[in-house]
C-alpha cells in the first residue's frame, strides 16, 4: 500500500516536470506565431492611397492601447488594406460650420486564410471633425436593423468589396429572398463599365452623413418557376433570363442601425474606440457558428451567408464541391452504423424474384461495403435535418407492367413515427430479359425517387416554411430543396404536380456520375469504359420532361441536335452523343443491348435456370 | 363538493383530449391507407394524369363509417379501384365517440409518364388543392378535413423511351 502511493509521488513528479519542459518550450513559438500574425495583420497589404494608411495607422495605436487584432484574425481573417475601397467626395457643410468638409467612408476588406472571399468589412467613417468605425460580417445580411441596410443593399457593399479582391465574378444566391424576381444568380457590374459607385450625393444631418452610391447588377431569374435546370447562367445555359437592376445604397456614417463606436479624428490623439455589440473593434458575435474558437488559426464562422461566389477556385464556390465532398471514401462509424441498421432491418426483398433479391444484395454489399448504404447515409448527412435512414423502409417486388421498366410507388410518412414507407416494383418481364446492370442501375434510380420523395414528404407533412428556410443543407442537395422551396411558397401542390420532372432533373444535374460510378464498382470490369456507364446511367433521365439533359444539346430547342462535342469525355458522353446518328448508334444501342440483353451487352446477361 | 366538481371537468376535458385523438389518428391512418393501396392503373396514352378526387365519409353516432361516396372534381381515371379502396375502408375503420359526422378526405393522384404536365387547368386543380389545404385538420360544422392524401408513382424510363423524335 505505502509502495503504491510512492509510485503516485513518482508518476505525478514525472508528469509535472514533463509538463513544465513542454510549456517552456512551446510559450515562446505561440508568442512568436502571434506576433507573427499581428504583423502581417497590420503590414502584409500595404495601404494604397494616404487616408487608408492614416486609418491603418490609427489601427495600430489602437492595438498598442488595447489588443484586438489577434480576436479579429480569429473571427474574420486578415484585412486587405490594398484594396480598401473609400466613397469619397466633398458633402455640403455641416449646420453651423459654415465650410465644405471632406468625409469619406471606407470599408476594408477581410479574408480569411481558408476561404478565397470576402467574409466581413471594417467601415470607417471619416472627417476632420471625428472618425466612426464598425465591422460588419457577411452573415448579418438579413439584420437590417444592425446593418442599416436592406438585404440587397448590404449584399452588393459585401459584393462590391469582394471584387475589389478577387475581381468581379457572378454569385450564386442561396438565400433566393434577398433580391426580387426569384434569381439565383447575379453578377455586379464592373466598376468603371456604365454602373456608377462613387459617391452620388450627399447629405448631412446634425448627427451622422449619409453617403449615396448606386451599384447595379444582372439578376439571372431561372425560367420554368425555378426549376433546377443543370447548369449556371453565363456558360452556354438557356435557361435563364437576365434582368438589369440598380439599387441605391444610404450608408450612415454613425455605423449603421446598431450604432458604431466613436473615436477622436484620425491623426489626432485618437479618442476611445467603440465599445457594444458589433461596434469599434468588435466584430459582432454570429448566434449559428460552424466551429468553435481556437489558436491563432481562423475559425470557419461564417454560417448562413446568403451568397456564393461561382467558380472562384480554393475555398470559393463550385457547382460541383458539393459533390467532391460527397463522393469522398469517408464513411464515418456512425454512418456505418446507420447503414448496417438499415440494410439489416429496412429493406423488405421477399417480393422479389430469388435472382433480382440476390442482385440487390450484391448491390448493397458489393466490395465489403454498400455503394447504396453510404449513398443514402452521406443523403442523410447533407440535409442536415435529423433524417435517418433508419426510417426508411422499402419494400421490394417483381410485377408485369405495361409501359415501364420499374417504378416507385406508394409512398408513406407517418408525422408520429417518423417512418417512411415505398414500394419499389421492378417489371417482371424486365427483370428476367435485362442484363445485371441495367437492373442495378434501375433499382438505384428507384431507390433516389424513393428518398427523395422521403424529403418531399418530410418537409410538406412535418415542415413549416420557416424550418424549411432554415434549412442547412450541402451543395450536393441545396438544388433540389430550393425548388421544392420556391415552389412551395409559391403554391406547394405545384412541386407534387411536378415531382417527377424535378427529381429527374436533380438525377440527371448532381446525381448520375455517382450513379454511374456505383455501376461500374458493382460491375467491376477495368476493361469497360466509364462513358458506357454513363450512357447508361442516362436511362431514364433523357425524357422530354428533363431539362438538364437539354442544356448539353447544342442547338436545343430545334431538332436534330447538331455540333456535338468532339471528345467523348466531354460532359459525361451525352454531349458528344447528341447526333441522330450518334444517339442511335451509341446512346440507344447501349440502352437496347443491356435491357434486353442482347449479343452486344457489356453486363452479365441472365441464363435460363439460373441467374446470371 | 368542489373536488368532485374538478374531477368531472378533468374527466369531459380528457375525454374530449381522448376523442380529438383518435379523430386526428384514425384520420391520418386512413390517409396512409389511400397512399398504401389505391393502385393506379398505368397509362398507356403517354400523357401524364392528375387525378383529383374527394372522399366523403360520413360516419354514424356510434362510430361506424355509415356511408362513403366519392367527390369527382371532373372525372378520374381509375373510379373502379377508388371505389374498390373505398369498400375496404369501410371495412376497416371505425371511430370511438366521434365528434364530427363527416370526413373529406382529398386525394391527388399523380401518375406521369412522357411530357410534363400538359393539362391546362394545372393551376385550378393546384388552387383546388389549396383550398382544401386551408382546413386541413380542421373540424367546421361537425365536418373533418383530413390532409392531402398523395398518391404518386415515380417511373424509371418507360419501355419506349429512347431518344428518338
Amino acid at each position: 500500500m505505502h509502495l503504491k502511493y510512492r509510485n503516485y509521488w513518482l508518476v505525478s513528479i514525472v508528469i509535472l516536470i514533463g509538463y513544465a519542459a513542454c510549456r517552456k518550450a512551446d510559450a515562446p513559438l505561440t508568442q512568436e506565431r502571434g506576433q507573427s500574425a499581428i504583423t502581417r495583420f497590420f503590414y502584409e497589404r500595404a495601404p494604397a492611397t494616404p487616408l487608408v494608411q492614416s486609418i491603418r495607422d490609427y489601427a495600430i495605436r489602437e492595438q498598442a492601447k488595447a489588443p484586438f487584432a489577434e480576436a479579429l484574425i480569429r473571427q474574420i481573417g486578415y484585412p486587405q488594406w490594398n484594396k480598401a475601397l473609400t466613397i469619397a467626395g466633398a458633402s455640403p457643410s455641416r449646420s453651423g460650420r459654415g465650410a465644405e468638409d471632406s468625409v469619406h467612408i471606407t470599408y476594408v476588406p477581410f479574408v480569411r486564410d481558408s476561404q478565397q472571399h470576402v467574409n466581413a468589412t471594417l467601415a470607417v467613417a471619416t472627417s476632420p471633425g471625428d472618425t466612426s468605425l464598425r465591422i460588419f460580417c457577411d452573415w448579418q445580411y438579413a439584420d437590417t436593423t444592425a446593418t442599416g441596410l436592406s438585404k440587397a443593399q448590404f449584399a452588393l457593399t459585401m459584393m462590391a468589396l469582394d471584387e475589389a479582391v478577387f475581381g468581379n465574378r457572378l454569385y450564386q444566391l442561396t438565400d433566393t429572398t434577398i433580391f426580387h424576381h426569384r434569381s439565383r444568380y447575379i453578377r455586379p457590374h464592373a466598376p468603371g463599365s456604365g454602373a456608377t459607385k462613387s459617391l452620388a450625393t450627399a447629405s448631412s444631418s446634425l448627427l451622422s452623413w449619409l453617403y449615396t452610391t448606386t451599384i447595379c447588377w444582372t439578376e439571372y431569374v431561372p425560367l420554368y418557376q425555378g426549376q433546377v435546370v443543370g447548369c449556371d447562367p453565363e456558360t452556354d445555359c438557356p435557361f435563364y433570363t437576365a434582368v438589369q437592376a440598380c439599387i441605391e445604397i444610404i450608408w450612415s456614417s454613425s455605423g449603421g442601425g446598431g450604432g458604431g463606436g466613436t473615436s477622436g479624428p484620425i491623426g489626432g490623439t485618437g479618442g476611445g474606440g467603440g465599445s457594444g455589440s458589433g461596434g469599434g473593434w468588435v466584430p459582432p458575435n454570429n448566434p449559428n457558428p460552424c466551429g468553435g474558437v481556437a489558436s491563432l488559426i481562423e475559425t470557419q464562422v461564417g454560417c448562413g451567408v446568403g451568397w456564393v461566389p461561382v467558380g472562384g477556385g480554393g475555398g470559393a464556390y463550385n457547382p460541383y464541391a458539393g459533390a467532391a465532398i460527397f463522393n469522398n471514401s469517408e464513411v464515418s462509424v456512425r454512418d456505418n452504423n446507420k447503414i448496417n441498421y438499415w440494410k439489416t432491418n429496412n429493406l423488405d426483398t421477399l417480393g422479389l424474384d430469388s435472382c433480382r433479391m440476390q442482385l440487390l444484395n450484391k448491390l448493397i454489399n458489393t466490395l465489403g461495403q454498400s455503394p447504396i448504404g453510404v449513398f443514402l447515409s452521406k443523403l442523410d448527412n447533407a440535409i442536415g435535418i435529423p433524417n435517418t435512414i433508419d426510417k426508411f423502409k422499402i419494400h421490394f417486388l417483381t410485377r408485369p407492367m405495361i409501359n415501364y421498366d420499374a417504378i416507385t410507388e406508394h409512398a408513406i410518412y407517418d408525422e408520429i413515427s417518423k417512418e417512411f414507407e415505398v414500394d419499389i416494383v421492378l417489371d417482371s418481364t424486365r427483370a428476367k430479359t435485362a442484363t445485371d446492370i441495367f437492373i442495378v442501375n434501375t433499382l438505384f434510380h428507384e431507390i433516389v425517387h424513393a428518398y427523395m420523395t422521403f424529403i418531399w414528404k418530410k418537409l410538406n407533412q412535418g415542415a413549416t416554411q420557416q424550418q424549411m428556410d432554415s434549412l442547412k443543407y450541402d451543395q450536393i442537395f441545396n438544388a433540389y430543396v430550393d425548388t421544392l422551396r420556391i415552389r412551395d411558397s409559391l403554391n406547394p401542390q405545384l412541386a407534387i404536380l411536378q415531382m417527377e420532372s424535378i427529381q429527374h432533373n436533380y438525377m440527371a444535374d448532381r446525381l448520375i456520375e455517382y450513379i454511374a460510378n456505383t455501376v461500374k464498382i458493382y460491375d467491376n470490369k477495368p476493361s469497360t469504359n466509364d462513358s458506357y456507364y454513363w450512357y447508361l446511367a442516362w436511362a431514364g433521365l433523357t425524357r422530354k420532361q428533363v431539362r438538364t439533359w437539354k442544356s448539353l444539346w447544342p442547338n436545343f430547342p430545334s431538332w436534330p441536335p447538331t455540333n456535338p462535342a468532339t471528345s467523348e469525355a466531354d460532359k459525361r458522353g451525352l454531349k458528344y452523343a447528341l447526333t441522330l446518328s450518334r444517339i442511335d448508334s451509341i446512346y440507344n444501342v447501349v440502352l437496347e443491348n443491356e435491357s434486353k440483353g442482347l449479343p452486344g451487352a457489356k453486363g452479365r446477361k441472365p441464363v435460363v435456370g439460373g441467374c446470371y | 363538493m368542489r373536488i368532485t366538481l374538478m374531477l368531472c371537468i378533468f374527466l369531459l376535458i380528457s375525454q374530449f383530449g381522448f376523442s380529438q385523438a383518435d379523430l386526428t389518428q384514425t384520420a391520418s391512418r386512413i390517409v396512409h391507407f389511400i397512399e398504401r393501396n389505391l393502385k393506379i392503373e398505368e397509362n398507356s396514352n403517354n400523357e401524364p394524369v392528375y387525378d383529383f378526387f374527394v372522399y366523403d365519409i360520413s360516419i354514424d353516432s356510434s362510430g361506424k363509417i355509415s356511408s362513403m361516396h366519392t367527390l369527382i372534381w371532373d372525372s378520374i381515371s381509375c373510379i373502379k379501384r377508388v371505389n374498390e379502396l373505398a369498400d375496404s375502408i369501410k371495412v376497416n375503420y371505425s371511430f370511438h365517440k366521434p365528434r364530427c359526422y363527416k370526413f373529406f378526405v382529398p386525394v391527388l393522384v399523380v401518375s406521369e409518364k412522357g411530357q410534363e404536365n400538359q393539362r391546362k387547368d394545372l393551376e385550378a386543380l393546384a388552387e383546388t388543392i389549396k383550398f382544401f389545404g386551408l382546413f386541413k385538420g380542421q373540424q367546421k360544422n361537425g365536418v373533418y378535413v383530413t390532409r392531402l392524401a398523395t398518391v404518386m408513382v415515380l417511373a424509371n424510363s418507360g419501355k419506349n423511351d429512347l431518344i428518338k423524335e
